[in-house]
C-alpha cells in the first residue's frame, strides 16, 4: 500500500453509502448490501478526462498567447488545430497524401520493426536467461546496444541501407531489441524457482517445465518489457521519420509541416503521435495485461 | 524404503572461493510406513537432506537410494510438499491436483475422478474450481498435499509445510495430516523446526546438529495415538528432545538459548507452579 492510495473502507461515504451503513448497524447484520452506481463512476470518469484535457488546453493557450505577445510569432492555437485536424481527418491532403495515409505508414513500419525485434528479442532474451555461457558471452553486447540512442543508429542505418524504409525499420527494431532481451532474460532469471521444483518432483521433463510452467510463471514480466519495447519503438519511429528521408509517415508529415511553416499541420501531426500512443498504452496493453493476469490467477490491487 | 548410506554434502562459493560441509555423514534408514520428523536448528541441512531426496541436488559423497536404487533425479515415486506456495496460480485448484497426472499421460475421466478424490480425502471439493490465489494459505497447503498424494508416491517429503502457517491453521493440517497417513499407509519424512509437532506427528523424532549437518540423536516415539500433548509421556519427551536441541545450539556456538525460553517453562507447568 503507498501513502497516497486511501483504504476504500475509510473514504467518504455518500449519504446513501451513509443510510445504508445506518441501517445495517441498527439492524445488528455483519454483512450488508451496498448499492453500486456503475453510472457514477463512469461520468466520475468522464468529468475528470474532461477536466484533465481543459486544463492541458487551457495552458496551451496561455503560452501561445504569451509567444505572440513576447517574439511576435504565430504559434498554434488549440482552436486552429484542432480545427485544422478536424479537416485533415476529413480527407484533406497533407504533402499529397491523407492524415490516415501517413498514419498507417508509420504503424506499419514501426509494427514491422517492433515485431522483428521482439522475434529476436524473446528467443535471445529466454537464452540469456537460462544460459550462463550465453549471458556471459552476449550481455556486454546487449548493453552496449542498449547504450546507442535511438537516433544514434541514423548514420549507422543510412550507411547499411541507405536512405528509406528499411533504414527506419532497421532503427526501431536496434531500439526495441535491447529493452526486450533484457526485461525477458530478467524475467526469466527471477522466476520463482519453486513452480520449476513442484513440475520436476510431478515427472514434468526439462522440455516441458520450461514450456509449461517457467513461461508462464514470468510472463506478466515479459509483457512489461514489450510494453516498454513498443513505447521506445514509437518514439524513435518518429524521430527517424523526421531524419531518414521517407516521403510519407507522420514523423515525415510533422518535420514537412516545419520546413513549410505550416506549424499548425505539425502540431496535428504531433496530436495524432500522442493519441495513438495513448491508446496503445492505455488501452491496448491495459487489457492484454489485465487478461494476462486473469489468466495467470493474479488477484488485482492484491 | 529411503535410505541415505552416509551421505556428505558440500556447498562451494565460486566467486568468493569458499566451501562449506552442509552434511557430514549422514547414515539414515527411513522404514515403510515410518512418519519421520527431522527437526534441528536452522541450517543444520534438514532442508538439503530433503532435496537429496527428491533428486533436486546430488550428495558430494555416499548415495541415497529407493528401493535399492540410487536416487538420480525428480522422480514420481517422491512426493514434495514445500514450504511456500507452490501452486501454480494458472491453474485452477483441480488442474494443480491432476497436473502430475497429465504429464503422466493418464487419460482425462481417470485423472479426473483421481484428482477429485484427492480433494475430497483433504475436504475441498467444494473448491475444485478456484483459483489458488482464492484460497487460504492453509487450504494452499491442503491442495499441494493432494496434488501430491494423487501421484500415489511410495515416500512424501514435507519441507516445513505449514510452518508459514498461523498456529491453529497449523494444528488443525497437523490432525489431518494425520489422518491421511493413517488411512493411505505412506511414509512421511517431515521437517519441522517445532519440536511439539514433530512429537505429535511421528513415529520417530531425528534431531540434527549444526555445522556440519549430522544426525545427533534419534528417539522412537511410542506414545498412543491420539496422543495427549498436555500428558505426561508428551511433557517427558519434550523435556528431553529440548535438552538435546539445548545441547546442539550450545555445542556449536550458537547463542540460540532464546528459542528454547517459551519452550522450557511449558514442561512441566504442575510441578514449576508447586515450587513457587
Amino acid at each position: 500500500m503507498t501513502w497516497n492510495s486511501r483504504n476504500p473502507a475509510t473514504l467518504r461515504f455518500s449519504r446513501r453509502e451513509s443510510d445504508e451503513i445506518g441501517t445495517a448497524i441498527a439492524s445488528g447484520s455483519v454483512h450488508f448490501k451496498v448499492t453500486r452506481s456503475k453510472t457514477t463512476k463512469l461520468l466520475l470518469w468522464v468529468i475528470e478526462g474532461a477536466i484533465g484535457i481543459a486544463i492541458f488546453l487551457i495552458i496551451w493557450q496561455v503560452v501561445a498567447e504569451m509567444i505572440y505577445a513576447m517574439k511576435g510569432v504565430s504559434f498554434p492555437y488549440p482552436y486552429e488545430t484542432i480545427v485544422r485536424a478536424g479537416a485533415l481527418l476529413g480527407g484533406q491532403q497533407l504533402y499529397d497524401y491523407t492524415i490516415y495515409d501517413h498514419t498507417l505508414a508509420s504503424l506499419t513500419r514501426w509494427a514491422i520493426g517492433y515485431i522483428l525485434a521482439v522475434a529476436l528479442g524473446l528467443v535471445m532474451g529466454v537464452a540469456i536467461g537460462v544460459s550462463r555461457p550465453f549471458r556471459n558471452l552476449s550481455m556486454t553486447s546487449v548493453t552496449v546496444i542498449q547504450l546507442i540512442p535511438g537516433l544514434a543508429w541514423i548514420p549507422i542505418a543510412l550507411l547499411i541501407f541507405g536512405l528509406g524504409e528499411t533504414a527506419t525499420v532497421f532503427i526501431i527494431f536496434m531500439t526495441v531489441l535491447p529493452t526486450i532481451i533484457i526485461s525477458t532474460a530478467s524475467a526469466i532469471q527471477s522466476a520463482p524457482p519453486i513452480y520449476v521444483k513442484a513440475a520436476r518432483i510431478m515427472g514434468m521433463s526439462r522440455f516441458s517445465t520450461f514450456f509449461k510452467v517457467l513461461i508462464p510463471s514470468s510472463s506478466l514480466q515479459i509483457l512489461t518489457g514489450l510494453r516498454v519495447g513498443l513505447a521506445n519503438g514509437w518514439r524513435v519511429l518518429i524521430a527517424a521519420e523526421m531524419i531518414v528521408g521517407v516521403a510519407i509517415g507522420l514523423g515525415f508529415s510533422l518535420i514537412q509541416s516545419r520546413w513549410s511553416l505550416d506549424f499548425v499541420a505539425a502540431f496535428v501531426s504531433i496530436m495524432i503521435i500522442c493519441v495513438i500512443g495513448l491508446f496503445i498504452e492505455k488501452v491496448l496493453f491495459n487489457y492484454i495485461e489485465r487478461r494476462l493476469m486473469s489468466r495467470l490467477g493474479i488477484n488485482q490491487g492484491g | 524404503m529411503l535410505q541415505f548410506a552416509r551421505i556428505s554434502k558440500a556447498f562451494v562459493n565460486r566467486d568468493k572461493g569458499t566451501g562449506v560441509i552442509a552434511l557430514k555423514d549422514i547414515d539414515l534408514r527411513v522404514e515403510e510406513n515410518e512418519f519421520l520428523c527431522l527437526v534441528g536448528p536452522s541450517g543444520c541441512g534438514k532442508s538439503t537432506l530433503l532435496n537429496l531426496a527428491a533428486g533436486f541436488d546430488f550428495p558430494s559423497q555416499g548415495k541415497v537410494m529407493l528401493d535399492g536404487m540410487e536416487v538420480k533425479g525428480p522422480n514420481t515415486r517422491i512426493g514434495m510438499v514445500f514450504q511456500e506456495a507452490s501452486l501454480f496460480p494458472w491453474l485452477s485448484v483441480i488442474d494443480n491436483v491432476q497436473f502430475g497426472l497429465k504429464v503422466q499421460g493418464v487419460a482425462k475421466e481417470e485423472r479426473k475422478r483421481r484428482a477429485r478424490e484427492m480433494l475430497e480425502l483433504v475436504d475441498l471439493s467444494k473448491f475444485e474450481l478456484s483459483r489458488p490465489s482464492d484460497l487460504s494459505g492453509g487450504m494452499k497447503q491442503k491442495v499441494a498435499i493432494a496434488r501430491t498424494l494423487v501421484m500415489d508416491p511410495a515416500i512424501l517429503l514435507m519441507d516445513e509445510p505449514f510452518g508459514a502457517l498461523d498456529e491453529q491453521a497449523r494444528k488443525h493440517l497437523d490432525v489431518e495430516l494425520l489422518g491421511i497417513w493413517q488411512r493411505r499407509k505412506k511414509t512421511v519424512v517431515f521437517v519441522t523446526h517445532n519440536i511439539e509437532e514433530a512429537i505429535f506427528l511421528g513415529t520417530r523424532v531425528v534431531l540434527m546438529s549444526t555445522s556440519p549437518g549430522r544426525i545427533f540423536r534419534e528417539w522412537n516415539v511410542t506414545i498412543d495415538r491420539p496422543r495427549d500433548m498436555l500428558g505426561k509421556e508428551v511433557a517427558q519427551l519434550r523435556k528431553d528432545i529440548s535438552n538435546s536441541l539445548q545441547e546442539v545450539l550450545t555445542g556449536c556456538g550458537c547463542k540460540r538459548v532464546e528459542i528454547l525460553k517459551p519452550i522450557v517453562p511449558r514442561i512441566e507447568p504442575s510441578l514449576e507452579d508447586g515450587g513457587i
